[in-house]
């Protein structure tokens, strides 16, 4: 005798029905993830191929930049690669990609000798995931093999969040489609082959500043991250520094200041007041420089790194 | 609780289960069920509210047994008009009369200095509320017989698919179906399914992703060319569409997988061919309460003409009121008044019952224009109902009419939707002779299974930017 709790056969049918159809939906949410994701390979995360390639092809002792789109927009690689006479990659593409993913993604290609700087976002010192995940759902799907760095906690978000990721890769798809149709060069292709953003070359600033925000306080969460992260590249004999993005003046969090103990013991190099500037060097938004301006940060940074203990001990 | 929300998908799973697995013979106890599952589905917006659906019910319940049996039983009408419309007053129009009797007080004067209430206005209060008095007013006039059951009453008036949005269900229509046993019939589930389905692409697709653009343009009107103004306009015409006939899909969808039908409220309101149509198959629970309750006891049409067009007047200013205390609705009531009245007196109200361009495939080009005229018309009215006060809304209609027409390159998010309303407004063409265009695949099991993911899937990707349905704040 069949065992039912309904009082007739038709509940229980559209059950296993409504059952059936969630199996067949969640398949097919994998292939149009991954499909939609070829489809934004032309936009912004499509950098990423490229990075990588750079990240893995270098065999020496080399820089490697981890952060959000303000390295990516504001660093010239080439001219710190010839101050600090090291191989450079530029791994920064958006702050929403998410700390977590920004170390897992670099982890197997970090080798003895190497230099991680994490050119955080200020936004990611107060919080793990500030923007939610779709950008890093985004970047999985233009790069399967990306899959292997999420958290476990983000593989149920990813079945949940994913498809708005997937509206994102469609749009994307369409722009860089309508790029090649108007004959421009689509995202992908202005940056570099160190992996820095080269499309707002000649570009005048377009940022309107806002109003600052109030210093939240660092995240313990997103330092006790930074602190694994840290500890599992030096197991592999890397070395890994601190530093802050670039911030438009006014936007810079009201009351903002490095005084928690636990902020203090990080490995920071270089002072985060040398990078406040003013809001007109600043391309469109409060962290993206103008391309001109590149280069003052990345002089910067080279400074800092002939002066850091990690590089000075290396090059001995 | 929110239709779209995984909290709802739970809560129907569960209720679906439990209501099931009970025999068919208990159908009293379903319906206890069901006004426990109501509760919830309600206590998730504010349980203190929970009051004043129980206070309506039983005031109605025991009105409608006492005028059953009494001899006069306009006194107990007025009793159940008194609390119903005293509450509906007190929460939703206290404030809105005591704001204009000052703001009238002191442009001749005086200063009445009278405090506003500032409550909150309950969820779906003017839904219910209808829907009670339906009853009532229905018993009083011996057009249906009192019931005894209260539990079944109460799960009438507050059937969670439709308590909070509508569609305003009679009681001579939904009460007799918690009176008798339901058996489960797994074709009208489908047909359920199909309902919420397509109910929630309306909602999620359509309306959520034509409100982004609606409130962008709204909010840069005075930097945006005109042909953005005007579109603003459509998006806003198939936003409100696509966010109450959405939620109305989806009530008459969740009802009919307990084995209710709910009564139909929208049937392609922007194919119709004039103002009167278009009332037809615009939130017709609505339309028709209005007519059955307020217009033909004022006397309707059956009159002189001037007291034909005072009613006609009178009943679409209370319904412009019925959907919010602002004077903009004042004036979308008046505005439908004004284009209901030539056809009125011409005695052309009638003319177009039937289906638009039954049995051809495109229209003729007069109703082509017809449509185009109706659905202008009706896109001015939208103007006042999103603004926010007569003052924005005459500025919108200025700019419009001003602005020298100037042409920018629309966004890609422009051009995006409005090939996405053109593609939802072809597929409403194609199925104006069914209700719902699932059933246009008759019963193909492959059709049904490929529609229905490739809806589900769209539903999923594009339903980022999830909001509230605009008519939970009537």
């Amino acid at each position: 005798m069949p065992l039912s709790i309904f009082n007739s056969k038709g509940p229980e049918r559209l059950l296993l029905r409504g059952l059936l159809f969630l199996v067949v939906l969640f398949l097919c949410f994998f292939v149009l993830f991954f499909i939609s994701g070829l489809l934004a390979r032309g936009g912004r995360m499509g950098v990423s191929e490229i990075k990588h390639k750079r990240l893995s092809s270098i065999l020496e002792p080399k820089i490697v930049l981890v952060g959000g789109s303000s390295l990516h927009y504001g660093m010239d690689s080439p001219l710190l690669e010839t101050l600090v006479k090291r191989p450079v990659v530029n791994m920064g593409i958006q702050g929403s990609i998410g700390l977590n993913f920004f170390f897992a993604e670099i982890l197997d290609d970090v080798k003895e000798g190497d230099v991680v700087v994490a050119a955080l976002e200020h936004a990611q010192y107060y919080g793990v995931e500030p923007w939610g995940e779709t950008a890093l759902f985004s970047l999985v799907s233009t790069r399967p093999q990306n899959l292997a760095y999420l958290a476990p906690r983000q593989w149920l978000k990813l079945l949940t969040k994913g498809w708005v990721a997937i509206a994102e890769n469609l749009k994307a798809g369409q722009a860089s489609l309508l790029r090649k149709l108007t004959g421009k060069k689509v995202f992908r292709d202005r940056s570099n082959s160190w992996g820095d953003h080269m499309g707002h070359k000649g570009k005048k600033s377009i940022y309107k500043p806002s109003k600052p925000e109030t210093f939240p306080g660092f995240s313990e969460e997103s330092i006790q991250m930074i602190e694994r992260w840290k500890k599992a590249i030096e197991d592999k004999g890397a070395c890994v520094h601190l530093a802050f993005a670039p911030i438009a003046r006014s936007a810079l969090p009201i009351g903002f200041s490095l005084e928690q103990s636990s902020v203090k013991q990080l490995p920071w190099i270089g002072d985060w007041k040398d990078l406040v500037y003013p809001d007109d060097m600043f391309f469109d938004t409060s962290h993206h420089l103008l391309f001109e301006h590149r280069e003052k940060r990345a002089r910067l940074l080279g400074k800092n790194l002939l002066n850091s203990e990690c590089l000075k001990t290396r090059l001995d | 609780m929110n239709f779209v929300s995984l909290t709802f998908g739970v809560f129907l799973l569960v209720v679906f289960l439990v209501y099931w697995a009970i025999p068919k013979q208990s159908f009293r106890l379903q319906n206890t069920l069901v006004l426990i599952a109501s509760f919830v589905f309600y206590g998730f917006w504010d349980w203190r509210f929970l009051g004043l659906i129980v206070m309506s019910s039983v005031v109605d319940y025991f009105v409608a047994l006492q005028a059953e049996k009494s001899n006069s039983t306009k006194k107990w009408l007025m009793v159940s008009l008194a609390v119903n419309l005293g509450t509906l007053g007190l929460f939703k129009y206290f404030d809105f009369f005591v704001g204009s009797l000052s703001e009238f007080a002191q442009f001749v004067g005086l200063d009445l200095n009278i405090r506003m209430l500032h409550l909150i206005l309950p969820v779906g209060i003017s839904f219910y509320t209808f829907q009670t008095l339906s009853y009532t007013i229905d018993v009083c006039r011996g057009k249906l017989k009192a019931t005894k059951d209260f539990w079944a009453f109460m799960a009438y008036v507050s059937f969670f698919p439709q308590l909070v949005a509508g569609p305003i269900e009679r009681a001579s229509a939904l009460l007799p179906q918690f009176l008798k046993p339901r058996d489960f019939d797994l074709e009208l589930a489908y047909q359920g399914m199909q309902d919420i389905l397509w109910g929630l692409f309306k909602k999620v697709v359509i309306a959520d992703q034509c409100a982004i653009l609606v409130n962008q343009i709204f909010a840069s009107q005075d930097s945006s060319p005109t042909y953005m103004l005007v579109l603003a306009i459509v998006f806003f015409a198939f936003q409100i569409y696509g966010d109450f006939s959405g939620y109305s899909d989806i009530a008459i969808g969740t009802s009919k997988l307990f084995g209710f039908r709910l009564s139909r409220n929208f049937a392609y309101p922007y194919f119709a061919r004039d103002i009167a149509e278009y009332w037809r198959r615009w939130h017709i629970s609505l339309s028709t309460w209005f007519r059955d309750y307020l217009y033909i006891p004022l006397g309707g049409s059956r009159t002189t003409k001037a007291k034909a067009v005072r009613n006609v007047i009178i009943v679409f200013v209370v319904s412009g009121v019925w959907h919010g205390a602002n004077m903009t609705f004042v004036v979308w009531g008046f505005l439908h008044a004004m284009l209901f009245v030539p056809g009125l007196l011409r005695g052309t109200n009638r003319r177009f019952v039937d289906t638009i361009a039954k049995g051809r495939r495109f229209p003729s080009g007069r109703e082509c224009l017809q449509m185009f005229i109706t659905f202008t018309w009706v896109g001015v009215g939208w103007i006042l109902f999103r603004s926010e006060t007569l003052g924005d809304a005459f500025h919108y209609s200025v700019l419009l009419l001003t602005d020298p027409f100037e042409f920018k390159m629309p966004t890609l998010a422009v051009l995006n939707m409005v090939c996405l309303v053109a593609a939802f407004v072809w597929v409403e063409w194609i199925s104006r002779e069914v209700t719902n265009p699932f059933h246009l695949l008759g019963k193909s099991r492959k059709l049904r299974w490929v529609s229905a993911l490739g809806c589900m899937l769209w539903i999923l990707v594009g339903g980022g930017n999830n909001d509230a349905f605009i008519y939970f704040q009537f």
